[in-house]
């Protein structure tokens, strides 16, 4: 079932009449939202809810298990035979292909020909998300064992949780799981989903739509066809689209979550309104890049072994969060070339301090005291990181890392000939960069709005607002970006 | 202004409720469509239709079998889908001595009536229109795309449209999409792959559901086809209809066998169109569905996307290679300062 579709909405209004109905009956209320949840799922195809299934139970097992577990050996070889099995079937569906094609290749030489592998493996939407939210439980439960969960079924609904449960955001069982028992309705809650879905809607339909129906699409498929100015800005025009389709999927999921009465973190700020590498990561995706820094940068030691190390740690975080999305070489490039300049930022900040604490030093010529001067070079700075940012997303978007060459050669090779763009790929692409600034804004005073509007008017607006979204939208809505991951 | 009553959660669902109603009444043709498809899709489930199957011999077929759908292969473990197991071979493409080029068959159907004037030499294409639904969005569009860029007198607009087709006019009507394409574009040559969506049956507004194959559904079909073809035919164009290759499920091949003969009879009515059958351009050594193949090099390539439907970037190379060598008696693309032919 797609999240933007007719039977989504219809399935949507039973589970909101039985979820504030059955809110607060104990049993009776998880299992409703647990067969919600698994219903959800299973309209990908059926089998598939033995995933979020097992994947539920395992954790549950091993955190229960390390929680009563008094040896620290054995609670360790718990944790590690838990992430394996996470990881293990991960790999298994996110990676097999890749591993097989490695093994081929390696044989070819050797005149040894592999049969081409006897089954194809369906990739269930959402993989990557329910697995991390798992060993993010058993780890939390690894540290503190105070944060075990007793209930069985609150694992499985904290897995398996329909808005979430496809492409995040991430959640951790200590936020989630004592929402469920919270049977308080918070109007101006509800009023905030609402808003929420409706940005999200306008993001996906009309923003991101548009851009990848009408210049991203086409070029990044063929780019030698292209004129070099086009090509330049079908990378800045992706930018924009991945924020608003990913952002707009989290938009619709946390709006959705917040209909039922859920509170989920939020997973963007404004990354394209920030003066560094760094801030971007604090914006972007950050349940992902939270969960990262969390449970992997840490663990590697962060920044409290040492300047090299802490660059090291960066490189290795960002990289393996790059293969995160798949098992490819520009994926991996993506995420290095991210680390890369996260630690020259971290580089440039230590070197900062160190002058700064040396005294014989003056103060940095490069601090600026004008309040204009420092707003423009933060506004150039802005530009730079957004350039950057939108330079790397080559990688993530080509086919492949030829193809994303050959994209960086088509910009350089400053052709003026070829195919152009259309005009309304501006304003579109304007829309996205502003939405950003002004979409918190205008929801706040949609909420407002709302709030002081008779119920008929109320429902008017709501309905008026997405049929304009839905008629400025295209006859057939391609697939949200992150559900391949 | 003062604040209204507070939201209650009877009171939000209310809300909820209304606005969803509002919405759909004023998108009332795409939900009765999709309300439509949705009841016609449980109807079907329940009866699975007869119909008749007249299938060209010289697409490998029994001509004229009549039957039911065979049904689906079954999955035996709902996580895997075993269809490749069932179909696959390794090894190379029908000609052995060359893998990335298969034979390329014949441009005209043998019991053709196209005039004379169709056989006439091969023209210059400078300009190239590619139309079609996802195959030519993913996969068989931009490689072949990206080869007739390499020409550089030789300009291409390429429209790939997801979920379209000949069934669902209420959506996108491609006869006009056409013809608006060939008036802003003014192409020399146009390259059509298109009815992967189509093997279902049409569900008229009013009136009685016409089966996918059977002679009602044929007609109606055959007529869309007629009207697409008639925007090519009014300005004298020269159109290659790329058929549809084989597919992964024996049930779904059947029906796109049904479609591709369909497409070979109303080309062959359209002087300057010419079908051409890609259907065994990307099988086995064994001539049946493959999702991988083996490269020049040995190496191992995915030629099929795991829907078994849509081509990979592997598979689009592959077609393309094989349309250009096929074209290339009927078309040149010519290079500044030379003329060479496509390959």
């Amino acid at each position: 079932m797609f999240l933007i579709s007719f039977e989504f909405s219809l399935f949507l209004l039973v589970v909101l009449w039985l979820n504030w109905t059955l809110r607060g009956k104990g049993v009776y209320y998880r299992f409703f939202l647990l067969a919600a949840n698994f219903f959800f799922y299973a309209t990908q195809k059926t089998g598939l809810i033995l995933l979020p299934l097992g994947v539920g139970i395992s954790n549950y097992v091993f955190a229960l298990l390390i929680s009563r577990s008094t040896r620290q050996g054995t609670r360790k070889a718990l944790l590690w035979i838990d992430m394996v099995l996470n990881l293990g079937l991960l790999a298994f569906y996110k990676y097999f292909d890749f591993l097989y094609h490695c093994l081929d290749s390696v044989l070819v030489p050797l005149h040894i020909q592999l049969p081409p592998p006897f089954f194809d493996i369906f990739f269930p939407i959402g993989i990557s998300f329910f697995t991390f939210q798992g060993i993010s439980y058993c780890i939390d439960v690894y540290r503190d064992r105070d944060q075990v969960i007793k209930n069985p079924v609150d694992i499985l609904l904290f897995v398996s949780f329909f808005p979430t449960i496809l492409a995040g955001p991430i959640m951790r069982a200590r936020t989630f799981i004592p929402q469920i028992d919270h049977p308080e309705f918070d109007s101006r809650s509800f009023q905030e989903g609402f808003a929420l879905i409706l940005s999200g809607l306008f993001k996906k339909l009309v923003i991101s739509s548009y851009l990848s129906e009408h210049i991203v699409r086409d070029v990044f498929q063929a780019p030698a066809g292209y004129s070099s100015p086009t090509v330049l800005l079908a990378v800045f025009a992706y930018s924009i689209q991945i924020y608003c389709d990913f952002s707009g999927y989290s938009d619709i999921a946390i709006g959705i979550a917040q209909l039922m009465g859920y509170r989920l973190p939020p997973n963007f700020g404004m990354p394209y309104a920030v003066s560094n590498v760094q801030e971007f990561w604090r914006h972007w995706h950050i349940s992902l890049s939270t969960w990262l820094r969390d449970y992997l940068y840490i663990p590697l030691g962060g920044s409290k072994k040492g300047k090299v190390r802490k660059y090291l740690n960066l490189l290795i975080t960002m990289g393996l969060g790059g293969l995160w999305h798949g098992p490819d070489s520009r994926f991996l490039l993506w995420g290095l070339l991210h680390g890369a300049f996260l630690a020259l930022k971290h580089m440039w900040r230590d070197l900062r301090q160190s002058l700064s604490a040396d005294k014989t030093v003056k103060k940095a010529p490069w601090r600026l005291s004008t309040p204009g001067l420092a707003r423009f070079c933060n506004f150039g700075q802005c530009l730079l990181v957004f350039t950057l940012v939108s330079f790397l997303w080559v990688f993530f978007r080509a086919e492949n890392s030829a193809r994303a060459f050959e994209i960086f050669r088509a910009i350089f090779a400053c052709k003026f000939g070829g195919a152009g763009f259309e005009f309304p790929v501006l304003p579109a692409m304007a829309a996205g960069l502003a939405i950003q600034f002004a979409g918190p804004k205008l929801s706040q005073f949609y909420t407002r709005l709302q709030e002081r509007l008779p119920l008929h008017l109320q429902a008017a607006a709501a309905a008026l607002i997405c049929t304009v979204i839905i008629r400025l939208g295209p006859s057939g809505i391609p697939p949200f970006i992150y559900f391949q991951f | 202004m003062s604040t209204h009553k507070e939201l209650t959660p009877l009171r939000a669902i209310l809300l909820y409720t209304v606005a969803m109603a509002l919405v759909m009444v004023c998108e009332f043709q795409r939900v009765s469509s999709w309300a439509r498809d949705a009841w016609s899709n449980i109807t079907a489930m329940e009866s699975p239709p007869v119909f008749a199957l007249h299938i060209s011999a010289t697409e490998g077929a029994q001509p004229g079998v009549t039957g039911k759908i065979p049904p689906p292969p079954s999955v035996s473990w709902p996580l895997l889908d075993p269809v490749a197991l069932v179909t696959n071979g390794y090894g190379f493409g029908p000609a052995k001595n060359d893998p990335w080029f298969p034979a390329a068959p014949s441009l005209l159907s043998l019991k053709t009536n196209k005039p004379a004037s169709s056989n006439a030499g091969p023209i210059v294409a400078h300009k190239v229109l590619i139309v079609g639904d996802s195959e030519i969005a993913e996969g068989f569009g931009p490689a072949l795309q990206r080869e007739l860029d390499k020409y550089p007198s030789v300009k291409v607009l390429r429209k790939g449209i997801y979920s379209t087709g000949f069934i669902h006019q209420e959506n996108l009507n491609w006869a006009r999409t056409l013809r608006a394409l060939i008036n802003q574009f003014h192409p020399d040559l146009i390259i059509v792959h298109l009815g992967a969506n189509d093997p279902i049956d049409i569900v008229p507004k009013t009136g009685r559901r016409m089966y996918f194959g059977n002679d009602q559904w044929k007609e109606v079909y055959g007529s869309r086809l007629a009207d697409f073809l008639k925007a090519v035919s009014e300005k004298k164009i020269m159109t290659f209809w790329v058929g549809l290759p084989i597919m992964g499920s024996p049930a779904y091949c059947e029906k796109i066998k049904v479609l591709n003969s369909m497409f070979r009879q109303e080309c062959d009515k359209v002087p300057g169109c010419f079908y051409m059958d890609t259907w065994s351009a990307l099988t086995n050594s064994k001539g049946k569905y493959a999702s991988y193949l083996r490269g020049p090099g040995g190496e191992l390539v995915r030629i099929r996307a795991k829907d078994h439907v849509h081509l990979t970037g592997g598979g689009g190379k592959i077609l393309t290679t094989f349309f250009l060598k096929t074209a290339s008696r009927h078309v040149i693309f010519q290079t500044v300062g030379k003329v060479s032919s496509s390959n």
